[in-house]
Formats: C-alpha cells, structure tokens, sequence
C-alpha cells in the first residue's frame, strides 16, 4: 500500500532534519503501528504521508506510484483522523459531516456510524457544547466518512473513557476485517498491542525496530515464570526458566507443596521493549 | 465546479453562524446613516467612496476573520484533506467577500435610487465593485498568511489603512490637492480602486480610470499569485508539528 524509503524532513522554520531517513512499508489490509512519545516525528511522518507537508527527500510510494504524482485524488481515497479537534465549532456535528461529505464523491451513511459512537442523539448540537471525548468520537466519524480504503489515525483514543475507545478499537478491527488498511501513530502501547500487526518505533525521528508486537516480546522479553508463594514468614517470590520447567523439581515441589499466590510468564510490555530498544520514555 | 459550490455555500453558512453577516449588517447601517445624512449635491461622489471602504477594506478584513476562524479551530487541516484543489479553496473565500460587497451594493444602490436621486452608472459601480473586492479580498489572503491570530491580523490591517486608506480618503474629502502627493497617488491600489468606482459618475478623466482599471488588474494578478504561492508554507505552518 505505502513503501517509504530513506525519508527525510526539514520544517521550514526548523535548523534540522525532523525525521532522519526512515524506511519502512505496509500492505493492503494491514494495520500498522507507528509508536513513539511526543516529538519523536510520528505525527510529521502520517502528514507526509498524507500529503499535507510537502518538500520531503527520499521516496513516497502509494500503491506503486510516487505519492508526489498522486495529487488531490488521493484524499478520495483516503481518510484522515486527527488528533485535535477539526470541526467548526458553530455549526453542529451532522452540519459539519454534510459539508464535508457533500465533497466526495462517495459517502456513507453517517447514522448507523453516528448510533454506534454514540452521538446520533447529540447531531443537532452545536460542536462547541460538545466534549472532548465527543469531539474525538465526531474526528473519527469526519475520517470515515469517504468510505476510505486506507485510514491515517492519530491517537483515536485520546481523551476517550475504556467504553468509548472499545467501540473505536472494535470499528477499526471491522474495518481491517473488510479489507481497509490502517496506519496508526500513537503513544498507547496498549492500543498498538491490541490493534496493530505490526508497529514501528520512533524516537528522534529514526525508526528503532520494526516487528509485529508477539514477535518484540518473544524477542525482548524474559523467558520465565514468576512465582509468588506463602511461607510461615511472609511471601517467598522466585523465577524459573520457562525452558524445560515441566522437568524442574524445585518449581514443581513448590506447586505440590505450596500456597500459591501468583503465577505469571516474564512477557515484558511493548512499553518496556520501547524504552529497551529506544533508551526513551514513552510518557516523557 | 460543483466542489467549488459546495465550498462557497459552506462559506456563507459559516459567516451568518459566526456573526460575520451580523456584522456586514450593521456596517451597511452605517452607510445608509452616512447616505442619508449626505447632502443631495455630494451624494453621487459619495456612494463611490462608501463603496471604497466596503468592497476595498471590508473584503480584506472578512477574508482574514474567514481564515483565522478555521485555522483557530483547526478545520483548516480537515480542509487539507479534501479531494478539492487549493484554487478551489481559496476561490471560494474570495467569492464569500465579493458577494457581501455586491450584497451591500445591492442594498445601497436600492436605498440611494429610491430615496436619495442617486444618479450614477449602475453596471459600471457593479464591475467596480466586483473587481474591487476580488483584487483586495486576494489581497487579504497575503495579509492574512502574515498573521498568527486576530491581533496580528488587525495590526496588518490598521497599517493597510494608514498607508494605503487614509490618503486616498483625505484627498477624497479634499484635504490636499494636487502637487506630489498627488502623483505618488497612482503608486497607491486604494486610490486606483477610487478611480474605478469614480468612473461610474463620470466625474474623472478617462486616462485615471484606465490607470486604474490596468493597476488593479496587475495588482490583482500578483496578490492571487502570491495567495496560491504561499498557501503551502502557510498550510504547513498552520499545520505545525
């Protein structure tokens, strides 16, 4: 779908080169995760893609075209989540949806998508007296509104309750169920574990790692279960190798005679493997 | 062409949610007390002139409140992502300014003709106008990259007026006449606009209207170039990060 090599960006007021020659690409029906904290280039990086900055080195392509050569035809194709509110404010949510609707050439019906992010009963209200979590709810609706075959989004659960980014989380997996593609920048390692087939790390604007995130924590973390147990003094807490365990006599002597209190595998976070890998806090 | 439809309709709900069409209203009051307190002889001279003001500095102004409302509320990056060219876009704003100048005109001219004898050239006031606003809302649109919010903007604004307005009104009004001032006049767009809407009474000479019809015409020419020029750096700027 994308094939990004050797990307490089200078903003025009900037001294430096914001992102430092990243290379990586995604397929059709892919959901891929581009994670790292605030600054490190993510945000910029789905903007070149989109084609909203301009002036990059390296190469861009779209579907095996240069994304230069596309031009504005592409945005019927594609749709854009942003992170901040993209509404204006004094006109309500469905007039918002409208006119921005009446500019494509496909549209879907925005009911049955409004019902379901919960803000149908809210349309005619003025984007103003709207939440924070409604105003992201309203981005991720204006996003989808095309009927897009690829969708860019920014942190689409920032700012949501657990029940509201479940229904985000659960769209965007029927999405990708129906053959769209999805490239998604965050910093919610939970989301990108959860939704992504595989995610990119970037911090300082260079791309770390790329892989999916079973693989990262095969790879980064530690082979062993962590064993909590009374014993007349208090809490014993031990490890073992997750290799050859069904044959270790002290881990097995323990279960027999023991109370146990916790049993856990050594999986290590894609948060951990982040600052393993990149030296950087996600939440800095 | 249908896109652009879409975009100017959208143009004009947003200036009557966002009071804009409010307050063209009230500037029109304002013309009709200023018509209407006019004496009889000065009146046909004077609609030209309050015609000035509108279509010069409230298209430069409603173009810039039109943008920084959307940049304030980040809809300029929805915008960004429509299947719909920049010259669309911006065409759209300028079409929004130009027809709430020809709006006022309408307006002045019916109130002027059937309670003022206002005698003047009426498709000759309209092409004035209608060249007038399109030149100075695209004018707007420069001035308007220039500024980072409503203050900065204003600030523009205000030095538009003082070098451009005022000197132009002054000599209007008959505060000076003639000597160099007077010849540096042809260097200024506000003056050449005057000159234009002036040739609807017939009351300049033939050459100052040509001067002014060709100034604003270049004028025109560089502002729209610059606007389409410059929207990306002011995109990307507005786009930040």
């Amino acid at each position: 779908m994308f094939e990004v090599s050797d990307l490089r960006y200078k903003y025009p007021t900037g001294t430096e080169d914001v992102i430092r020659g990243i290379s990586f690409a995604f397929d059709k029906g892919e959901i891929f995760g581009f994670l790292g904290p605030s600054g490190a280039g993510k945000s910029t990086t789905q903007k070149l893609l989109i084609g909203i900055l301009k002036g990059f080195r390296g190469r861009v392509l779209y579907q095996g075209r240069n994304l230069s050569d596309c031009g504005r035809e592409i945005y019927r194709h594609i749709g854009v989540g942003f992170e901040v509110p993209v509404h204006f404010s004094k006109l309500t949510a469905l007039e918002n949806l409208d006119f921005y609707g009446r500019l494509y050439p496909e549209r879907i019906d925005v009911e049955p998508l409004l019902q379901r992010l919960g803000l149908w009963e809210d349309r005619n209200r003025r984007v103003a007296e709207y939440s924070r979590g409604m105003k992201s709810r309203l981005n991720f609706a204006r996003a989808l509104l095309n009927n897009p075959k690829m969708l860019f989004l920014d942190e689409p659960t920032a700012g949501l309750d657990p029940q509201n980014a479940r229904i985000i989380k659960d769209i965007i997996h029927e999405y990708r169920a129906g053959g769209g593609t999805v490239f998604l920048t965050t910093h919610m390692m939970h989301d990108a574990d959860e939704l992504c087939d595989r995610v990119a790390f970037i911090a300082d604007g260079e791309i770390r790692e790329i892989d999916s995130p079973m693989s990262l924590k095969l790879r980064f973390g530690n082979r062993v279960v962590n064993l909590e147990y009374r014993v007349p003094t208090g809490i014993e807490r031990v490890s073992f190798p997750l290799d050859g365990l069904a044959d270790n006599a002290e881990f097995l002597d323990i279960l027999r005679t023991k109370e146990i209190i916790t049993l856990h595998s050594g999986e290590t976070t894609l948060d951990d493997i982040f600052i393993k890998v990149t030296g950087v806090r996600l939440h800095a | 062409m249908r896109d652009l439809g879409v975009l100017f309709a959208g143009e004009v709900m947003r200036m009557q949610r966002y009071g804009i069409t409010t307050a063209s209203v009230v500037v029109l009051l304002v013309w009709v007390l200023t018509l209407h307190y006019v004496a009889p002889a000065s009146i046909d001279t004077m609609f030209p002139l309050v015609m000035l003001v509108d279509s010069m500095m409230m298209s430069l102004l409603l173009v810039g409140v039109i943008m920084l409302f959307e940049k304030q509320e980040g809809a300029t990056k929805s915008m960004l992502v429509l299947p719909v060219g920049k010259l669309e876009y911006l065409a759209s704003k300028v079409m929004a300014a130009v027809t709430s100048s020809l709006v006022t005109l309408v307006l002045l001219l019916a109130y002027g003709l059937a309670f003022r004898s206002l005698s003047i050239h009426i498709p000759g006031i309209i092409g004035g106008v209608v060249l007038v606003s399109v030149v100075f809302a695209q004018a707007g649109l420069v001035l308007t990259y220039r500024a980072r919010d409503f203050t900065a903007l204003l600030m523009l604004y205000f030095v538009f007026v003082i070098i451009f307005a005022v000197p132009t009104l002054l000599e209007a009004l008959r505060v000076f006449e003639g000597g160099w001032v007077t010849t540096l006049q042809y260097l200024n767009p506000a003056k050449n606009a005057f000159n234009v809407l002036m040739a609807s009474t017939g009351l300049v000479e033939r050459a100052d209207v040509m001067i002014g019809v060709a100034y604003l015409v270049v004028f025109g020419g560089v502002m729209g170039y610059l606007a389409v020029k410059q929207f990306d750096t002011y995109a990307a700027k507005e786009i930040g990060g």
